[in-house]
């Protein structure tokens, strides 16, 4: 989250976007509120309609992702996709 | 002494925000010979059309005459407006995933709540982060 405050908070290039694979909206909103979540999330009854699961290359979690507008994968962990947009941004 | 009428304070305050709010600084002609103060009231950066409140008129002239700093001044003012919400999701629904995003609900926590929220920016990239509590 620190990573995130720092280095993608006001990006307006960026959108932070948590797809929540909770197993409710309430169990999502109790992890969220124990943890501040400062980004724009995608409830889990919203989620699995949203098409976002598509682009997931592994069906782990947590699993980050950087991807174009147009959808293309640019990066497929946490390291590499801020690497990628300090690179894509600066 | 006499009272003022609530309708009057509300003017007064209205005009004082609206002095605040009006930015006058010192325009430059593009030769850097010319000078003069002026409030922005509007720029069309398509027609390049601009438009200043000086000494209580209003002028109109292209930016074509102006300095580059000035020039640089109305890219600016143009670039930091928000957005208009039907645009955005206009400019979304042009993209792959913008269309996903913009029929999406997105939420964010306000407080200890989840609240309905929508973009108020076009991204270039998205950053996909899924993950659970358990």
């Amino acid at each position: 989250m620190e990573r995130y405050k720092q280095e993608l908070e006001g990006n307006t290039k960026v959108a932070f976007i948590h797809v929540s694979h909770d197993r409710s909206d309430d169990a999502a909103q109790t992890w969220a509120e124990s943890e501040g979540f400062p980004w724009l999330t995608i409830l889990p009854d919203d989620a699995e309609r949203s098409g976002l699961f598509e682009y997931k290359t592994r069906n782990a979690v947590p699993h980050y992702l950087l991807v174009d507008a147009a959808g293309e994968m640019l990066a497929n962990s946490s390291a590499a996709a801020f690497s990628k947009i300090a690179e894509l941004t600066e | 002494m006499k009272k003022l009428s609530i309708t009057t304070i509300g003017f007064l305050i209205l005009s004082l925000a609206l002095s605040v709010s009006a930015e006058s600084r010192t325009w430059t002609s593009a030769d850097g010979s010319k000078t003069f103060e002026g409030e922005l009231r509007s720029y069309n950066p398509d027609s390049k059309q601009v438009e200043v409140i000086t000494g209580g008129r209003r002028l109109t002239f292209s930016a074509d005459v102006l300095s580059e700093a000035d020039q640089t001044y109305l890219a600016e003012q143009e670039a930091s407006k928000p957005m208009d919400p039907d645009a955005i999701e206009e400019a979304l629904k042009a993209s792959e995933v913008g269309a996903l995003i913009a029929k999406t609900k997105l939420s964010k926590l306000d407080g200890s709540r989840f609240r309905r929220t929508e973009l108020d920016v076009v991204p270039e990239y998205y950053f996909l982060y899924y993950s659970a509590s358990w």
